[in-house]
């Protein structure tokens, strides 16, 4: 996937100046920089839903977007929501609820089917939203700090949920975060960005993703590089 | 039940007594019956009201009425809230009616629509002409106030139309349709009421207030007073009633 000569404006606020940036499909692109620096600018010009200059080049198709704030439907419980982003493409009933159970399982919501969104804590319906990401058949995931406000055990066992699931079909992943130890452990490939969205770094991660720890010499070594960017 | 609920009972009763008592001093001290009668003295009166078919057909005449009037303005309100949603032009030609409707003092209303309808239609329109862009506004602020990035995710993951509406939209306005309509109904039994007395209209709770009044049964006028608030009342509750049916999510 490719960005283009891309420019995009608020009024008069200059989010990206002719951004050009290359990511490698199926894999996981991690987009990290200060609050406010253009990151979820950059996934709604992806996902089109936002007027911009210039050209998004990508071969792939379907898009899955686990937004910053969850987005689910007040008025559904987690089952339905789910089924809410499934009923268009698939028609068979029985496959859907196949489909749903086996998600609820993975991110460990099997329990909580029937529970409207208010009834689930912040984690739950982060939980949800990436359920509804991978049921949704789709070769693009954009996620927006997905991990976010979690406790570590919380975050490790999502971190672990995500994996799994990405794993099964391996969709393009652009990853937003301004956790830099998350970015390390995930990344195939990690763009820094600065305050006005230059890119200061742009790094492939070639190191398997479960012999990766932060005290890996080579992992050590880059949040160093990125700490002193940052 | 928990100690909030017994409080929820309590309050109203509390400023039930409250009234009662008030009412029972006042009319201690005035001492004048067609000035304020005793509220036992108003009490019996309903009793024996409620006894007569006059009473009962005064009431479903009324409540026929409100039923009409508040149907028609409920389904204009609602499509026409719908149509100016999705079309701004029908928005902008409705918007200075709606205005106007408002600014148009109801007495004129009233008498012209005394010179153009008979007495048993005039109570309908001039409900109408009140509640329906009170519902229409409530209706189209509902409908506007639908949340944009819900919207928005609903296309990212492509829902048809057709999903987006039975499984989203509808529901999700169910609530505040709801709080409009409870709160234009009990306006509308007033209003239809109000204008039963200016018109005259037969079997109606208006006129026979304005007889008790004529007649300065003033225990009658207050217990056709009570009829018309329990009335308004349970319109409310059957209206709260269907909301906790038609919305389990909130
Ligand atoms: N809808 C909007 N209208 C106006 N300004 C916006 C809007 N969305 C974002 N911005 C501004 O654009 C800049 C980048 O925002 P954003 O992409 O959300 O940053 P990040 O996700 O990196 O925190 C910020 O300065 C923000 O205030
Ligand atoms: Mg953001």
């Amino acid at each position: 996937m490719k960005f283009i000569d891309i420019n995009k404006s608020y009024g008069d606020i200059k989010v990206l100046t002719d951004f050009n940036l290359e990511l490698i499909d199926n894999k996981i692109n991690c987009i990290i920089g200060p609050s406010g620096c253009g990151k979820t600018t950059i996934l709604n010009i992806v996902a089109e839903l936002t007027e911009y200059q210039g050209k998004v080049e990508r071969e792939q198709k379907g898009i899955s977007y686990i937004f910053q704030n969850n987005r689910l439907l007040p008025n559904l419980n987690v089952q339905d929501n789910l089924e809410y982003v499934l009923s268009t493409i698939e028609k068979d009933k029985n496959e859907r609820m196949k489909k749903i159970d086996k998600i609820l399982d993975i991110v460990e919501l099997a329990q909580r089917r029937k529970a409207y969104p208010h009834e689930l804590s912040g984690g739950m319906q982060q939980r949800v939203s990436m359920a509804r990401a991978f049921i949704y058949p789709s070769q693009i995931l954009l996620m927006d700090e997905p991990f976010k406000g979690l406790d570590i055990a919380l975050k490790k066992k999502l971190i672990a949920a995500f994996l799994k699931l990405w794993q099964q079909d391996n969709k393009t992943v652009i990853f937003v975060t301004h956790d830099v130890d998350e970015a390390l452990l995930l990344a195939d490939k990690i763009v820094l960005l600065s305050p006005n969205a230059e890119i200061l770094l742009n790094v492939d991660i070639d190191i398997e993703r479960d012999k990766r720890s932060l005290s890996h010499a080579k992992i050590s070594a880059l949040r160093n590089r990125i700490y002193q960017n940052f | 039940m928990k100690l909030k609920n017994y409080l929820n009972l309590l309050y109203p009763l509390i400023a039930l007594a409250v009234f009662f008592a008030v009412w029972l001093i006042a009319a201690e001290i005035i001492k004048i019956e067609v000035i304020l009668p005793h509220p036992a003295q108003a009490f019996k009166q309903l009793l024996l009201l409620v006894k007569t078919m006059d009473f009962w057909t005064a009431i479903g005449h009324t409540l026929l009425r409100t039923f009409i009037s508040f149907f028609i303005s409920m389904s204009l309100a609602l499509l026409l809230a719908a149509l100016s949603s999705l079309f701004k032009p029908v928005y902008f030609l409705l918007s200075p009616l709606v205005i106007i409707s408002r600014a148009v003092p109801t007495m004129s209303v009233i008498l012209l629509s005394l010179i153009w309808f008979t007495s048993d239609i005039t109570p309908m329109f001039i409900a109408f002409l009140i509640v329906f862009p009170m519902l229409y506004a409530g209706f189209y602020s509902a409908i506007n106030n639908i949340d944009k990035d819900l919207i928005e995710m609903s296309k990212l993951y492509k829902v048809s139309k057709r999903i987006i509406v039975t499984k989203f939209y509808i529901p999700y306005i169910m609530p505040s349709f709801f709080d409009s309509v409870r709160s234009a109904i009990s306006l509308n039994v007033k209003l239809i009421i109000a204008a039963e007395v200016l018109s005259q209209t037969r079997h109606s709770m208006g006129v026979m207030m304005q007889i008790s009044k004529q007649y300065l049964d003033t225990a009658s006028l207050i217990a056709w007073t009570i009829a018309a608030i329990v009335l308004s009342y349970l319109l409310e509750i059957a209206v709260a009633v269907l909301k906790k049916l038609c919305v389990r999510w909130k």
